[in-house]
């Protein structure tokens, strides 16, 4: 099965394959710079466990879980954005 | 003649004013270029979409004059929300002469996508790389050179909190245009479908449109787009048969090339993306490529699972008691004025002849309620309004969404409502207005509905008062610590309303599923606290002030006059007519219709009452919270009656401007009414419940 963004744990980097949202949420997350290709880490998450945060072209963005659940990742083993 | 040389000269500045649109995504520290250009009292906020409506200043360089609109952040030329709307329409369709684009120089990267953006538009464009102060601490350094080459237009670096850089910006936005901007080359596919459309937009008046950018929008724009590009040109460009035609030979084309329009829309992100990156990281020299270690350790505690409550109580509890504690010397000061300044006035009206009703009316009647106003009102507004901003600009409020943002899903709402919330602290006004950010119509609209229950600066000086003389004694020690306890409390408790109520509003007239949710968490950024200190002081002193004179002052004429003229008929019967409804809600006659009075400013609502309550016909003059409290006392106060007015006060219809501005937001009668009659029912409810109660419990002792 394919894995979403959802899957990823906490400090975990992957890399965009898809992403199936309706075309104004797909338009948000590419002003943001989540597109296709684009590398992005799971940095934490909130108290509940949603939303969480991650880091998108070095800026830090929270999504909700039910949206990162529509965004098909693939893993990629080099991480980014300096250690933690 | 002479009148013609001035008419002349009229004209003639108003020519040479030059007009600048200020662009830039949101957090990037725009609306702090916007102040040092301009020198103009604006508060900034540093979360998304703080800039609500357009700002526009003005400032001189090398005798022209400049004006500049500091247009809503935004990350594209695409809207999805109200406030965005208002950017694009700004940049895409209005006739400025010059844009300055601000980017943040530690993640240029982003930053570099709506630059291209903008410069598609081809109008004038100088771009600022600011923050350039965070990026060195971040180990970044940025080739402005080499990026101004890149982009064919003036690159200008920037602290703009330091005041750095900004007279280059202006000399930068006095040179002539730059001629060779640099235009995104698109992949083979999409260059080839343009050139369907292209020349045949030579034929058409377009105003100052470009081509090229409007060749590409005709292919992937929406209805909103196409709206605006009609009310922009005045004529449906898609209603010309050439351009028709044009657009589907062009789509034929893309189509066999096997893309459709959203592939089509996926494609210029990504060939606007790769060029962002690429010179990005060809003008960034940095040992690492990104850095948030320090913000992440900072999150860790504030937004971490056992630590984030702990630290919102806290902070929530620290916001009200240096508010509690601060503003009591002042407000004793400023009280103390009042009083004594007005006997001076009364005498020295009386001597120059100004006859004693006047003399009364005015003095005894306005000059008193304004006084009341300013020092019991201002003194926790000119704290609590610095503090407020200092978390803003510490980038702590939108690690609050974060942290709440759960509980806005399961009332199925947005969790930028949150951040609404937080500006109705301030004013409902402010927090209706900035329920433009919320993209869903669904969600804003609660948002704007529930936005009173939030008691905002004007409600919670009384509501420290009641607190203060009902359920602690003024003098122990630490009365002040259980103030802020108690207040705090009241705060959870409205916000916990607020969740309900939207949760009900979502299940019943606004069915409807929560939408999604981005949120930014900006870089912590050290406040500029005595800026801000001096900025919101000034503001809210004067915003006091002006409100003070326009709604007290007349506010005190009426109570005045209602006391004074016809044997006080008139107030009298309005009374015992709400008499009967105060009793049942655990208050009285006078509270409603105090409350009723009060609908211009909530901060008038408990002067009336002290008002109404006084028995000779001139206003009683309050000199400290012992005279309060003993007048509430010998009028029957109890604790039961503290309560029901704090909480009706919480509860009830918004004050006149907020219904205003919600009239203007929704533009709907129905939604008026429903935010006025929401509020008041579930106070009503609320305090006949908390009467009922209390009388059980005399009943049984």
């Amino acid at each position: 099965m394919q894995m979403t963004l959802y899957d990823l744990k906490i400090g975990e980097t992957a890399l965009v394959v898809d992403i199936n949202t309706d075309i104004c949420l797909k338009q948000r997350l590419r002003d943001i710079g989540l597109i296709k290709n684009s590398k992005i880490k799971v940095l934490h998450s909130s108290p509940s466990g949603n939303p969480r945060a991650y880091l998108i072209k070095g800026s830090v963005i929270a999504l909700r879980n039910c949206d990162a659940e529509k965004i098909f990742v693939s893993e990629c083993g080099e991480s980014f954005g300096g250690k933690n | 003649m002479l009148k013609k040389f001035l008419f002349q000269s009229v004209v003639r500045v108003s020519v040479e004013k030059i007009k600048i649109a200020l662009a830039g995504n949101p957090n990037v520290g725009k609306s702090t270029v916007f102040n040092a250009l301009t020198g103009l009292k604006q508060h900034t906020g540093n979360w998304t979409g703080k800039t609500v409506g357009v700002f526009s200043g003005e400032y001189k360089h090398n005798n022209k004059i400049y004006e500049i609109v500091d247009v809503p952040g935004t990350y594209s030329l695409i809207p999805h929300s109200a406030e965005e709307s208002v950017a694009r329409d700004f940049l895409c369709f209005s006739e400025s002469n010059k844009i300055l684009i601000v980017c943040d120089a530690t993640s240029l990267e982003r930053n570099l996508y709506f630059v291209y953006q903008i410069l598609e538009l081809n109008k004038n464009t100088v771009v600022c790389v600011n923050l350039l102060d965070e990026a060195k601490k971040k180990g970044i350094d940025i080739d402005l050179q080499l990026l101004s080459y890149e982009l064919g237009v003036t690159v200008v670096g920037t602290t703009a909190r330091e005041e750095e850089g900004i007279y280059e910006i202006k000399n930068a936005l006095e040179e002539k245009s730059n001629k060779n901007t640099k235009r995104i080359k698109y992949q083979n596919e999409i260059e080839q479908s343009l050139e369907y459309i292209y020349p045949v937009l030579f034929k058409l008046d377009l105003k100052e449109l470009d081509k090229r950018w409007l060749s590409l929008r005709l292919l992937d724009g929406d209805e909103d787009f196409f709206s605006a590009l009609k009310s922009y040109l005045g004529y449906d460009l898609r209603e010309n048969e050439f351009i028709n035609n044009a657009i589907k030979k062009s789509w034929k084309f893309l189509n066999e090339n096997g893309i459709d329009k959203e592939e089509f829309s996926e494609l210029i992100a990504e060939n606007l993306y790769n060029e962002a990156t690429k010179v990005s990281d060809r003008v960034t020299l940095s040992k690492e490529k990104t850095n948030i270690r320090k913000d992440l350790k900072i999150d860790k505690f504030i937004t971490g699972k056992y630590t984030s409550y702990l630290v919102l109580g806290i902070i929530l509890f620290l916001v009200f008691y240096i508010t509690i504690v601060g503003a009591n010397i002042p407000s004793s000061l400023l009280m103390e004025f009042f009083t004594n300044s007005e006997r001076v006035l009364y005498e020295f009206f009386g001597n120059i002849g100004v006859s004693q009703f006047f003399n009364d009316m005015f003095i005894k009647g306005g000059y008193r309620v304004l006084g009341w106003v300013v020092s019991v009102m201002l003194p926790p507004m000119a704290i609590f309004f610095p503090l407020f901003t200092i978390l803003e600009d510490l980038g702590v409020l939108p690690r609050i969404t974060y942290v709440l943002d759960s509980k806005f899903q399961k009332a199925k709402t947005s969790g930028k409502q949150a951040l609404t919330i937080c500006m109705g602290f301030g004013c409902n006004c402010v927090g209706v207005t900035g329920a433009r950010i919320i993209d869903s119509k669904r969600e804003r609209l609660i948002a704007i509905l529930t936005n009173s229950f939030t008691p905002c600066n004007g409600r919670f000086p009384a509501i420290i008062k009641l607190i203060s003389i009902f359920f602690i004694s003024l003098s122990s020690t630490g009365s002040e610590f259980l103030s802020a306890l108690f207040l705090s409390g009241i705060i959870v408790f409205s916000i916990a309303v607020t969740l309900f109520v939207s949760n009900l509003l979502s299940k019943t007239i606004l069915k409807g599923e929560k939408s999604h949710y981005i949120l930014e968490l900006p870089s912590y950024r050290k406040p500029q606290i005595t800026k801000v200190i001096t900025r919101s002081l000034l503001n809210r002193t004067i915003f006091v002030l002006g409100r003070a004179a326009v709604v007290a002052f007349p506010a005190g004429i009426i109570i005045w006059l209602l006391l004074n003229c016809g044997n006080k008929i008139i107030l009298e019967s309005i009374i015992s007519f709400l008499s009967p409804v105060g009793a049942f809600l655990g208050l009285d006659g006078e509270i409603l219709t105090s409350f009723i009075l009060g609908i211009p400013a909530n901060e008038i609502v408990l002067p009336i009452v002290l008002m109404t309550y006084s028995d000779n016909k001139e206003l009683i003059s309050i000199e400290s919270a012992e005279i309060i409290s003993r007048i509430l006392i010998e009028n029957n106060w109890s604790i039961k009656t503290a309560i029901c007015f704090i909480m009706f006060s919480v509860f009830h219809f918004p004050c006149a401007t907020t219904l205003i501005t919600i009239f203007k937001e929704t533009k709907s009668i129905k939604w008026l009414l429903i935010s006025f009659l929401l509020p008041t029912a579930l106070g009503a409810i609320i305090c006949a419940f908390l009467n009922q109660i209390f009388n059980f419990f005399e009943y049984i002792v």
